[in-house]
């Protein structure tokens, strides 16, 4: 079909963002932890399928936190060094739960969009 | 949270423990230590980009977001600049035009009247219900009677226009434009002079009357006094012209009126009088006269006075308007007169009624261009939902991962703000120039308009008018983008997007767009109509190739008066040029107006069957210099100019009131116009009706006298018609320097003024005819290029969508022409409906323009037709072009866009 309309592709920290959000309130699921941590336990839950930008953890972090999803304080980390961590709040667990119902929907849609992408590229 | 200095501490360590972290992990993995943290430091991306992301995070998160919402419609819009362009220039023709008129609505009908607490100053008028006159002036003792017994009223004033001569010693004459006043109009205005004194009671104090001489005694051997000079205060401009500004003028004596005056203050130079148009009242006089009226002995029939009163605080209007009505009934019981015309007083703030004639013009005018303003952003809308379906993937994308819908409304409500004032900054622009060709094509009838001007409430619509426009157009295309159906489009994703839904809406904007443009091409039309039909409209005399000034004659006795007049006149008529000479009092369509009282046989014994006529003195030869026909009998001659004459000439309208199917030469009329008493007199012609309050109504009926019969001199204006044979065209101005030749060699003490060509006064009649009509006809014009260019951009959508369609309807052998018949039938559908539901409140609308409107009604049916025929041209044009390109589609490449 004729291109005239531009369609224009989303920054992809955009597209990522909602996805992140859930990615690490799940982490923290397991307990208490620093950003590091964090990003670690995402890595190795998506078996390194999915690769980040592991800086734009940071701003995911601040946001739940001010959100009030996750709290955050100052703790030791294994190493002995002065590291933030992060726990969900009551809160934070209750949203977990009501997403984990839609991202199932939710990530068999994003795979038919990038299946059907494919097909017409 | 913590200040900033502790937020700024807290994301560096996280950042740095987070690097370090990666390094060791990279060093255990077996990577050098400095490849070890460039690939750390690889992994955390671009940290300064990170790092402001976080911060944002910390700050509001409403003025982040929305800082982040308009860096983002900048971009975007950035992005499509022809997009950007066309949405701020539709919004600026929207908003431009409606800010214009919203200034003139701002200007006369919403900022309070120049005067202290103007909310409690009225307006009180005579209203004779016997006679239908509402706006009768007072006469002195009736003023009294009204002031004294008004306990409402914190004070009455009273007003009456004049144009007399002004002058200093030794120097020339002028003529002024002046109001004569009671002592107590400024401070009721709350108006203070800026140099001088104000009026005090012994300004209007009265000279006192001829003395009686006693019976049997010898007439008083004394000369009677010198009469009081009138105390006179000057307007601010007529002071820096006359005077310039000079201060020593205060105190100074001048004649004034042909009599004596004193210079007593000076206005401000904003001062201003306001009256409504019909009163003839001079708004930015060059003297106020301080009138010394004797209301003991001032006729009871000298009705002259206007009234403005101001109200207690507290008072109401019910209450004034009591006290009035108890004044009025003793006004009747003491003047059987009066009793006879039914009068009674009106009283009406003053704004509104000042307003009044104009406030529905302008609330259509305004009701035409908020419907401009919604046309605007209905093409809007539908460029942004084009623009959105095209989106639609993305946000649904967007919306699959999380973005609220909340967030997604917002970014494309902001995108929506950003262009709307775009379109607003143009929209202003516009407006500056537009108001500056109001003021110009402006109608005298339009109070206040001097005062059109950019301030801070047109500021603020602008303002509201922006955010307005911006939810209503962005509204819709972000709500359908926030609520897409999220399978429906991911399914459909890589064909035509999801644009099913979008062409209902986009269609449905469209009618509504035709509908709005319809209603103002039919409000066009009808003043088109208007003015054509007024264009038309015959005076009742021939204004090419005549030219009026006034000047007037000041013989001490009415022979040395007449013998002025007719040497003036012969003077006059041998000038070169000019064909004939003729003079009266008041000219046609000049503003001034002498009454007159007319009845038959039953009159005399039966005040109540008075009819009111309007009164103009003619010298013989009137009707034949003005080319106003004769219809029956005779018009006047030099026979008839004498005291002792009984002749009149009425007019058609009086004719056909009084003797209805008979004729009316011959008949008599019992007509109070010389004295206090009717006499009987005798019409000798019948001439058609000349147009006097203008050209947009018929007016009254009229009796012509002559000057003799008032007393040599009552004419004031002299008419001259220019010898136009042999000429291309008449230039009656050329007259003006030989004849004022002539009036300042027969008459130094008259001055030579309003010298202006009769077809000046017509022209200035249908000003606002004209008016109205430039307004509603750029709004019209506007609306439906608006129009046109939402119906064509719905149809090139709509056929770029169905290429594919067409294609395969090509290739089963449809024709080119039945595709275009296709496609055209698909617009003109929508251009149908759009056009019944703008006939229909078309029909509703109209209505409110019926004061605009000149001989031709709201529904005037070939104005319909027409306007329906050339919408439907209009409406074809707009769809040939998309129709010919679907036409044009080649099949096979057609087919191959699927």
């Amino acid at each position: 079909m004729p291109r005239s309309i531009e369609s224009s592709p989303a920054p992809p920290q955009s597209l990522l963002q909602g996805t992140l959000d859930m990615l690490v309130l799940k982490a923290l699921r397991l307990g208490p932890m620093h950003g590091w941590g964090i990003a670690e336990r995402i890595e190795q839950g998506s078996e390194g399928v999915l690769e980040m930008n592991e800086g734009s953890l940071y701003p995911a972090l601040y946001r739940l936190e001010r959100q009030k999803l996750l709290r955050s304080e100052w703790g030791t980390s294994d190493n002995n060094r002065r590291a933030r961590f992060y726990s969900l709040t009551p809160a934070g667990r209750r949203h977990l739960a009501a997403e984990r119902a839609s991202w199932q929907r939710i990530s068999q849609a994003v795979n038919q969009v990038l299946a059907l992408a494919e097909d017409t590229q | 949270m913590s200040t900033a200095d502790d937020r700024e501490k807290r994301l560096d360590a996280e950042i740095r423990f987070h690097i370090e972290m990666a390094t060791e992990k990279n060093i255990r993995m077996g990577m050098n230590p400095e490849e070890a943290r460039r690939r750390a430091n690889l992994q955390f991306g671009a940290r300064e980009h990170h790092k402001d992301e976080a911060r944002n995070e910390f700050r509001r998160p409403f003025w982040s977001d929305l800082r982040k919402d308009f860096r983002h419609a900048l971009r975007s819009i950035r992005r499509h600049k022809g997009f950007a362009a066309t949405v701020t220039l539709t919004l600026g023709l929207g908003i431009g035009a409606s800010t214009a008129i919203f200034s003139v609505v701002n200007a006369v009908l919403l900022r309070p009247l120049p005067y202290q607490d103007a909310g409690r100053l009225t307006l009180i008028w005579g209203d004779m219900r016997a006679r239908h006159v509402s706006d009768f002036p007072f006469a002195p003792f009736a003023y009294r009677e009204l002031k004294n017994n008004s306990p409402a009223f914190q004070d009455i004033g009273a007003v009456t226009p004049f144009n007399a001569p002004f002058q200093v010693k030794g120097e020339e004459p002028e003529q002024v434009k002046g109001l004569g006043v009671t002592q107590n109009l400024l401070p009721i205005l709350g108006v203070r002079v800026i140099a001088g004194r104000d009026f005090t009671d012994e300004d209007a104090q009265a000279p006192p009357p001829p003395p009686q001489p006693a019976p049997g005694a010898a007439p008083a051997p004394v000369p009677p006094a010198p009469p009081p000079p009138a105390m006179l205060i000057l307007s601010y401009g007529f002071w820096q012209r006359r005077f310039g500004g000079d201060r020593s003028v205060l105190g100074k004596s001048v004649d004034f009126g042909g009599g004596p005056g004193e210079i007593v203050g000076v206005l401000p130079p904003d001062f201003e009088l306001l009256f409504p148009p019909n009163t003839n009242m001079e708004s930015r006089p060059d003297v106020l006269a301080c009138q010394r009226i004797d209301y003991e002995r001032s006729s009871k029939l000298n009705v002259f006075m206007r009234l403005v009163g101001r109200l207690k605080p507290g008072a109401t209007l019910v209450q004034a308007r009591a006290q009035a009505e108890r004044a009025a009934t003793s006004i009747r019981d003491q003047e059987q007169i009066f009793k006879a015309a039914d009068i009674h007083y009106r009283v009406e703030p003053m704004h509104e009624d000042l307003v009044a004639d104009v406030r529905p013009a302008i609330i259509a005018l305004m009701g035409a261009v908020v419907f401009v303003l919604l046309i605007a952003c209905a093409n809007v809308a539908n460029l942004l939902l084009v623009r959105t379906a095209a989106r639609e993937q993305e946000l649904a994308v967007r919306a699959a991962l999380g973005g609220s819908a909340w967030r997604i409304v917002r970014q494309l409500l902001s995108e929506s703000l950003v262009l709307a004032f775009a379109g607003a900054a143009l929209g202003l622009g516009l407006a500056w120039a537009g108001i500056k060709a109001l003021i110009a094509l402006a109608p005298a009838n339009l109070p206040r308009l001097t005062d059109v001007t950019i301030d801070t409430s047109v500021l603020g619509y602008v303002t509201l008018a922006a955010f307005s426009s911006a939810l209503l157009f962005g509204m819709l295309p972000a709500l359908r983008a926030a609520r897409p159906d999220l399978a429906e489009v991911l399914r459909r994703a890589g064909r035509a997007a999801g644009l099913a839904g979008g062409s209902l809406l986009r269609q449905g904007v469209v009618i509504a767009e035709v509908a709005l443009s319809f209603v103002l091409l039919i409000g066009g039309g009808l003043m088109v109509r208007s003015f054509s039909a007024l264009a038309h409209t015959n005076p009742g005399f021939d204004p090419k190739g005549l030219l009026t000034f006034s000047a007037g004659v000041f013989g001490q006795t009415p022979d040395a008066r007449a013998a002025e007049i007719r040497q003036l006149k012969s003077e006059l008529e041998a000038l070169p040029g000019v064909a004939s000479v003729t003079g009266v009092f008041p000219l046609p369509l000049d503003g001034n107006l002498i009454n007159s009282r007319w009845g038959k046989e039953d009159a005399a014994t039966d005040p109540s069957k008075f009819q009111q006529a309007n009164v103009h003195i003619v010298l013989p030869g009137y009707f034949e210099t003005m080319r106003t026909r004769l219809l029956a009998g005779r018009s006047f001659t030099e026979a008839d100019n004498v005291r002792t004459s009984t002749a009149i000439v009425v007019d058609a309208l009086l004719a056909q009131k009084a003797f209805p199917g008979e004729s009316a030469v011959g008949k008599r009329l019992y007509v109070r116009s010389r004295g206090q008493t009717a006499e009987w007199l005798d019409i000798v012609g019948v001439v058609e009706h000349e147009r006097h309050d203008g050209m947009v109504n018929e007016g009254r009926m009229a009796i012509f006298f002559t000057d003799g019969f008032f007393g040599p001199g009552a004419i004031g204006t002299w008419v001259l018609r220019q010898n136009c044979a042999g000429r291309n065209s008449c230039h009656p101005v050329d007259l003006a320097a030989p004849a004022r030749a002539v009036v300042k060699k027969l008459e130094p003490r008259s001055p030579f003024a309003l010298v202006r060509p009769m077809q000046e006064l017509v022209d200035h009649a249908m000003t606002g005819t004209r008016f109205s009509l430039a307004l509603v006809g750029v709004f019209a014009l506007i609306a439906v290029i608006l129009s046109s260019i939402g119906l064509y951009g719905v149809l090139a959508t709509a056929v770029r969508q169905r290429t594919a369609e067409i294609g395969v309807r090509v290739a089963f052998g449809a024709s080119a022409g039945s595709i275009l018949a296709r496609v055209i039938a698909d617009g003109m559908k929508l251009c149908g409906i759009g056009l019944v539901v703008g006939l229909l409140a078309a029909l509703w609308l109209t209505k409110a323009m019926r004061t605009m409107l000149v001989q031709v009604a709201p529904t005037d049916l070939p104005t319909y037709g027409v306007m329906t025929l050339l919408f439907l041209a209009i409406g074809v044009a707009a769809c040939l072009i998309p129709a010919k390109r679907a036409a044009s589609l080649d099949p096979m490449e057609a087919l191959r866009t699927e």
